[in-house]
């Protein structure tokens, strides 16, 4: 019952896009900004290409879009989780896959050693039940899997020309899209804490808006450093355009 | 519990005893599947929800994904209903 207004929430959502945003959302081309006749910088303009949607970090995608991007807006920066994030997880869920063989030995073990074998398990274990309970086990894991996949790949933030964008899918039923003026973006701090983060250059990057709160927070990115380094800049020339163009 | 109650609960289970008759399993097994299958559409409902948030040109190939692992959880539940 509760699936049908979502459904038709959706279908709505369909016709009130703005139209531009329907085109841009819709198409998958790459969107140089040679072709459109933007005005760029010469280097800048060099820099777009095409970049794996699977990667943690990329700098100046075009074959990625995001929601109500503009024509004359270009993705600059995307970052999400590093990788070693989700093959950590990805473990967890293969080694918990494991855990019916794991219970099966140690209830065998346990009957054998401490009961003398009284009770009948080997019959429970060789049937087709205990096989019925492996596979609905399996069918638990392969959601599990399912769902770290794509939390990863749409927990997300995106620097573009005129935006700093954070997607996250929490859940199932809750996901969350913010986004901030870069001209608002005050400051920028990454920190780097702990032997995983250590190990594999990644680090804790947080963004202030000019409220002085946190707006922003990206845990475990990688070469956060350099993202930081990378925001920062792209918020200085930005300021600087503006500046100019008032004076 | 004694363990002759214990056996004897192991030998109706998987027996097909009057007590416990084989169909109780399959009416669990296809519950728990369902709530498995429903879950599924509903995470693909919410993957294209998050596609018209986000556009890569990799959505086509999430999208076959998305119905493989529909097929491969449907395949597990007509295995799994099919064993009991």
């Amino acid at each position: 019952m509760f699936i049908v207004p979502s459904l038709r929430l959706l279908e709505n959502d369909e016709s009130l896009e703005y139209r531009s945003n329907t085109y841009i959302i819709s198409t998958v081309e790459p969107n140089q900004p040679q072709n459109l006749g933007i005005q760029l910088s010469p280097a800048l303009k060099d820099k777009f290409k095409n970049v794996s949607s699977m990667a943690s970090l990329a700098s100046f995608p075009c074959n990625i879009r995001v929601y109500g991007q503009n024509p004359d807006e270009f993705l600059l920066l995307f970052v999400r989780k590093d990788r070693i994030i989700l093959i950590f997880n990805v473990l967890i869920q293969v080694l918990l896959f494991f855990f019916p063989f794991l219970l099966q030995f140690m209830l065998n073990v346990i009957n054998d050693l401490i009961f003398q074998n009284a009770f009948n398990l080997a019959t429970f274990f060789a049937s087709n039940y205990w096989n019925a309970i492996i596979l609905a086990w399996t069918a638990y894991i392969l959601r599990g899997l399912y769902n770290i996949f794509f939390k990863w790949f749409y927990d997300i933030n995106i620097l573009t020309t005129n935006r700093f964008i954070d997607l996250d899918l929490i859940n199932l039923f809750h996901h969350r899209l913010e986004e901030t003026s870069i001209l608002n973006i005050e400051d920028a701090k990454d920190t780097q804490k702990g032997i995983i983060q250590s190990i594999f250059n990644m680090g804790d990057l947080e963004v202030f808006t000019a409220s002085g709160q946190t707006a922003f927070n990206l845990p475990n990115v990688p070469l956060s450093h350099k993202i930081r380094d990378f925001i920062m800049d792209v918020v200085v020339e930005e300021r600087k355009k503006v500046n100019d163009a008032r004076k | 519990m004694p363990e002759s109650d214990f056996n004897q609960i192991i030998t109706n289970l998987t027996s097909g005893n009057p007590s416990f008759p084989s169909y109780i399993w399959q009416v669990i097994a296809a519950i728990y599947f369902l709530y498995i299958l429903i879950y599924a559409f509903l995470q693909i409902r919410q993957v294209k929800v998050m596609q018209k948030r986000l556009s890569t040109d990799a959505d086509g190939i999430m999208t076959y994904v998305s119905y493989g692992y529909i097929f491969l959880q449907f395949l597990i539940f007509v295995v799994t209903l099919l064993m009991l």
